[in-house]
């Protein structure tokens, strides 16, 4: 309550030096008697009232001293004992305590109560003097509604009166907007409006969305946001004149989805490619721009989370003894399709793809199944071979390597790691084959299993030849001389066949340095019989070749033979046997032969035991053998 | 009972037959590349016909022809063996090596021949020489 002592501690009465001191004792305890009315209803001020506003009022800096006189007089009113209204005051603990829809009627009527005090006054306050009550008057309702506890429950009104908001025939909508227009605290109620729409569009994103892969997602998602979510906060925005855009409520949405991808990203990129529509669609977002107030540190933030998130679960799950190297090479081809989906740049998989490359370098079947991948005989990695035979790729592969003379060079991307080769991660084979330093791992492996395809007569020529030409391609054309040689060697002793049609002998002849890797170390000497039969062959070879000879690999090889009718291909060490029961009815000892063949009695009774079980031979005793006949 | 071998398809290695040097062993590497003879000079890519070999006739010493082609080219081999430094003669055999090449062979073999009978008649001419200054 104003009270004279407090008026006159503050305005010290030699200050108003225009007004009489007499008159204006008098006109001020008017006021103040008039003012103390409050808070009933004001009854029209009194002539009296009247004339002495007049009096002291007369000029603009009165005027203020007044106003602020007044303002001081409702602060102190309002720190005491909240605000007035219906004629009871209410003090701000009783506020919170009360349902949100009273409240906001009591302090909307108190609000127009005080708005209206200097108007029904009738003081002609200067406008300056009108706003600056104002100002103070809004401020004091700040201090009182501001609290965390009130704008909590406002938080929950508009939460869960979501739907309703729309419908401008809501009283009490229209008269939360009032209130919050009429108290100025637009901003605020933008920023709950905002926490309000970011938590349901993370609800919405979090509920339909998880391990939501398969299927396109974001037309749904914008769809939401444009229809359930932005035109129902619409009618607000355009009755408080506060703007949100559509892009930035976009921006969040797709925020959101980021995240949720994230933490899944292991298991999408499992899942590819059943799970490339939502790489593609996290692309998208991870681009996503809306026009102005684009942070460069989200993006970022963003890029860095997944890489991390990635490869603490490569880490966890992927890198260890329990994955056979199979299951390796296939994930590997994943993430390297997958990631280059993500970010095409290369940037994101050249981090991720470092630990799972020096990991596979330590598993020692890798190289072979690598291989046998590329060859198309490892029927879970036909990828590979697919790969290879898609020379356009290769062609503009070999293209890349020249980055001096590119015309088209541009620099590598700003979070690129330093030896960052996008050539190298791009292509599945050259990112396999780079793993290890030097491509002469691949080669032996590969001139080892073809010479093993060759020397055994397994595949077709033009097969291996196709395959040759597709590798020289990939590895570089200079790679394979040695295997080079070897089908030369094999094509010639093709020719060679016509040569001596005399004898029922083919042979294959080969440039013995070159297939060291297959050839082994004879395990014993030809029967006598066939020895002839390649001397003979042999002689004919020299007549041919001057200066040069052969000298015969037992351990490869066919001979098929007739006996008792039956016709059998067997190798060498098995015919030799054989043979010594030629025209023999007599048992063979096991050592015999052993000595003969010069092979061990081991191996001897092996393939003699090999004959019994085909009925050709029969076993007198553990050290006898004779035909059976 | 009878065994009869219809068909063999065998696999055997062709070797260079090259001659036993005076202590009973082949030598296996080309005297000059240091490549074994099964193999190839540095300067071809196929071995066995297309990058044949020289045997010695004089002495002991193999070569890939390609090698001591290009020994032989320089004039500071004064048309010897490289290992021995006796005058490098070779083997006829047919078949080894092209026409063209055997050509190209001789062709240095009777320069570096030319050559060292040019040396002779000169010193042969010094020595006269000197005869005459001492009979003087």
């Amino acid at each position: 309550m104003l009270s004279s002592e407090l008026i006159s501690s503050i305005i010290p009465t030699p200050n108003l030096s225009d007004i009489n001191a007499g008159e204006l004792e008098n006109d001020i305890s008017i006021i103040i008697n008039w003012i103390k009315l409050f808070p009933q209803p004001i009854a029209e001020p009194t002539l009296r009232v009247k004339s002495a506003v007049k009096s002291v009022l007369k000029d603009e800096s009165s005027q203020f001293q007044f106003t602020k006189l007044l303002n001081n007089s409702i602060n102190e009113n309002f720190q005491l004992e909240g605000f007035h209204m219906d004629g009871m005051n209410i003090c701000p603990d009783e506020l919170q305590g009360a349902d949100l829809a009273t409240v906001i009627s009591r302090v909307i009527n108190t609000k127009r109560f005080y708005d209206n005090l200097l108007i029904s006054l009738n003081l002609n306050l200067s406008t300056s003097c009108l706003n600056l009550y104002k100002k103070n008057i809004n401020k004091n309702f700040k201090l009182l509604i501001g609290e965390e506890v009130f704008l909590a429950k406002i938080y929950t009104y508009f939460d869960e009166n979501f739907l309703r908001l729309n419908s401008f025939h809501d009283f009490n909508i229209i008269l939360m907007l009032q209130f919050f227009e009429a108290i100025e605290m637009k901003n605020e109620l933008n920023q709950i409006l905002i926490n309000i729409l970011i938590k349901k569009i993370k609800f919405y994103i979090n509920e339909n969305f998880k391990l939501a892969w398969s299927v396109p997602i974001l037309h749904t998602l914008n769809n939401f946001i444009e229809h359930q979510i932005y035109s129902n906060i619409d009618f607000v925005l355009k009755s408080l004149h506060l703007s949100i855009d559509m892009n930035d409520l976009i921006k969040i949405g797709y925020n959101e989805l980021i995240s949720l991808r994230i933490n899944e990203i292991y298991s999408i990129i499992i899942d590819y490619p059943k799970s490339e529509i939502s790489l593609v669609e996290l692309n998208r977002c991870l681009n996503f721009q809306n026009s102005d107030n684009f942070d460069p540190n989200i993006e970022f933030y963003q890029r860095n989370k997944l890489v991390e998130n990635f490869s603490d679960n490569v880490n966890k799950n992927l890198l260890n003894a329990g994955i056979n190297t199979i299951n390796l090479i296939k994930t590997y081809i994943k993430i390297i399709k997958s990631f280059l989906i993500l970010d095409p740049k290369g940037v994101l998989l050249d981090k991720v793809i470092r630990p799972v490359r020096k990991y596979l370098k330590t598993r020692d079947d890798i190289i072979n199944k690598l291989v046998l991948g590329l060859l198309n005989k490892e029927p879970e990695l036909v990828e590979l071979s697919r790969e290879l035979q898609n020379t356009e790729k290769s062609f503009k592969l070999f293209k890349n390597f020249d980055e001096l003379n590119d015309l088209n060079w541009v620099p590598d991307p700003i979070d690129a790691l330093p030896d960052f080769k996008k050539f190298k991660i791009n292509d599945i084979i050259q990112s396999l084959i780079s793993i290890f330093d030097s491509k002469e791992i691949f080669i032996v492996e590969f001139t080892k299993l073809f010479g093993n395809k060759m020397i055994n007569s397994e595949e077709d020529l033009s097969v291996i030849l196709k395959m040759i030409n597709l590798l020289k391609l990939r590895f570089g054309k200079n790679e394979f001389f040695n295997l080079d040689i070897m089908v030369k060697d094999f094509i010639n002793s093709r020719s060679n066949r016509g040569m001596v049609d005399s004898t029922n002998l083919n042979c294959l002849i080969l440039s013995h340095l070159y297939w060291s890797d297959i050839i082994e170390t004879p395990s014993f000497t030809l029967h006598p019989s066939l020895l002839l039969t390649f001397q003979a062959y042999n002689e004919m070879y020299k007549r041919e070749n001057f200066n040069r000879f052969l000298k015969i690999i037992p351990n490869f090889g066919t001979v098929k033979l007739s006996l008792e009718g039956k016709s059998y291909n067997v190798p060498l060490d098995k015919a030799s046997v054989i043979l010594m029961f030629h025209d023999n009815n007599e048992p063979v000892s096991v050592a015999s032969i052993s000595e003969t063949l010069n092979m061990s009695e081991y191996f001897t009774n092996k393939i003699l035991e090999f004959w019994v079980s085909e009925g050709i031979l029969l076993k007198i005793t553990p050290q006898l053998y004779a035909s059976n006949e | 009972m009878k065994v009869q071998v219809l068909e063999w398809n065998a696999v055997a290695s062709w070797h260079w037959d090259l001659k036993v040097d005076d202590s009973g062993v082949a030598d296996e590497l080309c005297g000059i590349c240091r490549v074994p003879f099964d193999g190839t000079c540095p300067s071809c890519k196929y071995p066995g016909t297309d990058c044949p070999l020289i045997l010695g006739d004089g002495c002991t010493h193999n070569f890939h022809l390609h090698c001591i082609l290009k020994w032989l080219e320089q004039d500071t081999s004064k048309g010897l063996c490289p290992m021995c430094r006796q005058v490098f003669v070779y083997k006829r055999i047919k078949n080894m090596g092209t026409s063209e090449e055997l050509h190209n062979l001789q062709v240095l073999i009777e320069g570096h021949k030319a050559m060292r009978e040019r040396e002779n008649e000169e010193n042969e001419f010094d020595s006269f020489e000197d005869d005459v200054r001492m009979t003087d």
